[in-house]
């Protein structure tokens, strides 16, 4: 029994190594680092700083906790990737082992849960124990049944679900909804002073027991779903699939040969996962409008199936901010999918040029789709079951902020700022992806990860008006310095796309030309929106120049070349 | 090394002292190589030889570090749609999109190539028994063989490209299918390039056959000017010899005391003279297989220390 047990606690600690020593390096530094900010940054008297601290209390401590939690969710989730089906799943090389089913499924479920457990046990005593309170902090000292439970619910959706991976992500959001609602309700009730001591106990009792029912239900579904995968028996809702499968068949699909290459092409981007940010956004969507807003809520006595103001705005808020959020994961996915090219994407008669161009026009499309979605539902949700009496104030507020013929370039210019910075969290790592090289890859995630976490830091730090304009003159030269850095590597990667006979001169020009229309609606809308209490134009229009991509785009046909000769 | 015999024809592929390295391992090295119009060209190795590299750099899809590749004349890494359109490629990969179904896979495949041959699409894909509904995740790797085939050639490609064809394909299908396709393709004045590691398969139907061993080309040619100068001889000493007996262009030589099997490289007159002044005559001669060459030729690398004799 232990040798085994030991083999694949050895083999999760072999592949991910860098990783776990990462996280178990990371909270004894961000102990010692609290404790030496703790004293300078706290709030002494500071009303500004006492507005922003709970927000620099999450940025700096909550999310770096949450991140490291996804990292140990990705490595103890234990899947491989069955190249010949193309989902990851149980591995299936265990199964000629002279091992039991159980001990396969109960280690790494075993090694999750414990290490999760260990890892938000250290952020509690470590890091957050040491700050000051902040009102919400409660909530973030996870109940640890929440958190086993949580690992044992994502290590049995994953393996029960391998040929699933669109509904494995709908079933495991909705199952991890539940349970952090199941976690957080008591204690979210006994921080507002809602109940009893004795109330709240009560209630925190009876969630902790659900959730150990919850793990336990969950571990005998892996159990079963592993030994009948180990059997070979074909599970009944592959059964399920086949008639779906059938049913698919038998709808409107295209039949007519392509007039084309680059309309095949386009067809087969598309395929590969063109309709995976519309489907994001449109479960999210549906998630956020749905009962997410029928939570949080407060009930109006008038009429109880109307979302009060507050959470409409909040939740409509949400649901603009969608397609960004998830334009960014499903970018980096993209990207990250073009990381494993093999020759079947290279043989093709098409010029790379071509094949980059397709990519983008994919990504347009999927923009258009998903901002299109977004806009359809949400009229129809505001109309018939929100008070609008908030949304209403706002605009009537905007109405005497701006003369006519500002306020109704507004609509428009947003409109074209939400789907370009959209696209452009859909392409702007593509080059990276092109270039098929993995480590730069997970380097430049990581990266981009820590600078929007920085930079949010840095966002939240500029709370006080004194220091807010000090800090914008400071960043002046910066922006400088981005903006001529862009303009020259862009220059060098369009010369040599168009050089190497990669992009042809038509290309060149009507992509700058999109850039510069588009950056234009960007200045025009920033200097619209923040030049009013900006201390400086410069930085406002320096900022705007930089948002949409331009350099990248050069340099995607040069790394797709070089992937493809290498 | 056998250098390619010079010929007169039209030559497809061209490679010059191509070399290629990955990290420490020597991929390539030197190789030269010029294959004909309307031959096929059997490619032979170990695992690890080089084969798929080198079908990688006709393809373009490997940069040469030094030498030069020209298939059709052109640059594969600076004219890829050139070359591309003009060769169909089986990977032996099996690399197709899983989520495709077959009759998708060849919509999409035919709207690249203006040559595309829809009956003759949809001929092979009826004689190879392919489902047009099925999705090739749900494909046997056979089968999968079996899709790649079908769209590497539906477009008549001037050079056919098949790595490890028959890989997953079974009997049947290897030797009346594939082996008359090859045949046909060739018949029409097209030229097809094939690795493969069924020596008997490669000795069917290749008119060429190049032998790499450790990224080098240790021999190419026709395939029976191969096997003329290949002598497999059996010698008889008077007395009975400690040690196995030096011949110039031996490949191998196994045995024991007065017997000796000797299979090398020459003319017949000289490997005779040779064995004469030994002291052996020749009691058995024969012309060897290229699969007793290939082997004799792989265990030339091999330590003395630890070969096994194949022949006793």
């Amino acid at each position: 029994m232990f040798a085994p047990a030991l083999a694949i606690l050895w083999e999760i600690w072999r592949k991910n190594r860098w990783a776990l020593l990462a996280i178990f390096a990371a909270i004894p530094f961000w102990a010692v680092l609290n404790r030496a900010l703790c004293g300078p940054l706290q709030p002494r008297g500071d009303e500004a700083l006492a507005l922003v601290w709970p927000v620099l209390v999450f940025l700096i401590d909550v999310v770096p906790m949450w991140l490291s939690f996804l990292v140990l969710a990705v490595i103890f989730c234990y899947t491989e990737p069955d190249p010949q089906r193309g989902h990851a799943r149980f591995p299936a090389r265990l199964f000629v082992l002279p091992v039991r089913t159980r001990v396969l499924v109960t280690c790494p479920i075993l090694y999750g849960v414990a290490a999760l457990v260990a890892v938000a046990l250290a952020w509690e005593k470590l890091v957050l124990a040491s700050l000051p309170p902040v009102e919400w902090m409660p909530l973030h000292f996870l109940p640890l049944t929440y958190v086993g439970s949580a690992m044992v619910l994502l290590q049995a959706t994953v393996w029960i679900l391998p040929g699933f991976p669109a509904s494995r992500l709908i079933v495991l959001g909705t199952l991890l909804f539940g349970l952090t609602w199941l976690a957080m309700w008591p204690l979210a009730h006994a921080g507002a002073g809602d109940w009893s001591a004795g109330q709240a106990a009560a209630w925190q009792s009876r969630s902790t027991a659900a959730m150990a029912v919850i793990s336990a239900l969950a571990y005998l579904a892996a159990l079963f779903a592993v030994e009948r995968d180990r059997r070979g028996v074909e599970r009944s809702w592959a059964a399920w699939r086949r008639r779906l499968g059938r049913f698919r068949d038998v709808l409107p699909r295209r039949r007519q040969p392509f007039a084309s290459g680059a309309g095949a092409q386009l067809w087969f981007e598309w395929r590969r996962g063109g309709g995976l940010l519309p489907l994001a956004v449109g479960f999210f969507m549906a998630l956020v409008l749905g009962p997410i807003a029928w939570i949080v809520q407060e009930v109006n006595p008038a009429s109880s199936i109307v979302i009060d103001a507050e959470s409409t705005a909040t939740m409509l808020g949400i649901v603009l901010a969608l397609p960004l959020v998830l334009a960014f994961f499903v970018g980096k996915r993209n990207a990250e999918r073009e990381l494993t090219q093999t020759p079947f994407h290279f043989i093709r008669p098409v010029a790379v040029g071509e094949l980059v161009l397709r990519k983008l026009e994919m990504a347009a499309w999927s923009t258009a789709l998903a901002w299109g979605l977004v806009l359809v539902v949400t009229p129809l949700w505001l109309a018939w079951w929100c008070d609008t009496s908030l949304l209403h104030r706002g605009w009537r507020a905007l109405a005497t902020w701006y003369a006519p013929p500002t306020r109704h370039a507004l609509a428009p210019l947003m409109l074209i700022a939400a789907l370009a910075l959209t696209w452009r969290w859909m392409v702007v790592s593509l080059y990276l992806g092109l270039w098929g090289r993995a480590k730069c890859f997970l380097w430049s995630v990581a990266v981009s990860v820590v600078g929007a976490w920085l930079l949010l830091i840095f966002t939240a730090s500029l709370a006080h008006p004194g220091k807010l304009m000090k800090h914008e003159l400071d960043i002046l030269p910066w922006l400088g310095a981005g903006l001529a850095g862009k303009a020259l590597l862009a220059g060098w990667a369009f010369r040599s796309a168009h050089r190497r006979g990669l992009m042809t001169a038509r290309a060149v020009w009507t992509y700058l030309g999109i850039w510069l229309g588009v950056t234009l609606c960007l200045v025009t809308l920033a200097l619209i929106l923040f030049a009013p209490t900006s201390a400086s134009k410069a930085v406002v229009i320096l900022g705007s120049t930089l948002v949409f991509p331009l350099a990248r785009i050069g340099l995607a046909p040069l790394a797709l070349a070089a992937h493809r000769h290498r | 090394m056998n250098t390619p015999s010079s010929s007169l024809m039209e030559t497809v592929i061209d490679l010059a002292g191509v070399s290629r390295r990955f990290d420490a391992r020597l991929a390539l090295d030197g190789v030269t190589l010029a294959v004909p119009r309307g031959c096929v060209f059997g490619l032979v190795g170990e695992n690890g030889a080089g084969k798929t590299t080198l079908i990688k750099h006709v393809l373009g899809l490997l940069r040469p570090e030094s030498g030069s590749v020209r298939v059709f004349g052109r640059d594969p890494v600076g004219d890829p749609v050139g070359v591309l359109s003009r060769v169909g490629y089986l990977s032996e990969l099996r690399d197709l999109p899983a989520w495709m179904r077959v009759e998708e896979l060849l919509r999409y495949s035919r709207a690249f190539y203006p040559k595309w041959d829809d009956a003759y699409a949809e001929s092979l894909r009826a004689q190879f028994g392919l489902d047009p509904q099925a999705r090739i995740q749900h494909l046997s790797r056979g089968e999968s063989a079996k899709a790649g085939l079908v769209i590497a050639l539906a477009h008549r490609p001037e050079l056919l490209l098949l790595d490890e064809p028959s890989s997953g394909l079974d009997p049947v299908v290897r030797r009346d299918i594939l082996e008359a396709i090859i045949r046909t393709v060739a018949e029409e004045g097209r030229t097809v390039f094939f690795s493969s590691h069924l020596l008997d398969e490669v000795e069917r139907v290749s008119d060429q056959v190049a032998m790499m061993v450790e990224g080098r080309m240790v021999l190419a040619g026709p395939l029976e000017e191969i096997k003329l100068t290949h002598h497999q001889l059996t010698l008889r000493f008077d007395q009975p010899q400690a040690h196995a007996p030096v011949i110039a262009g031996a490949l191998s030589v196994v045995g024991a005391g007065q017997e000796w099997t000797v299979l090398c490289n020459g003319t017949r007159p000289e490997l005779v003279e040779a064995a004469g002044k030994l002291g052996a005559r020749v009691v058995a001669e024969r012309h060897p297989s290229l699969d007793e060459i290939f082997v004799a030729r792989a265990a030339k690398k091999v330590p003395a220390a630890a070969r096994v004799p194949t022949h006793s």
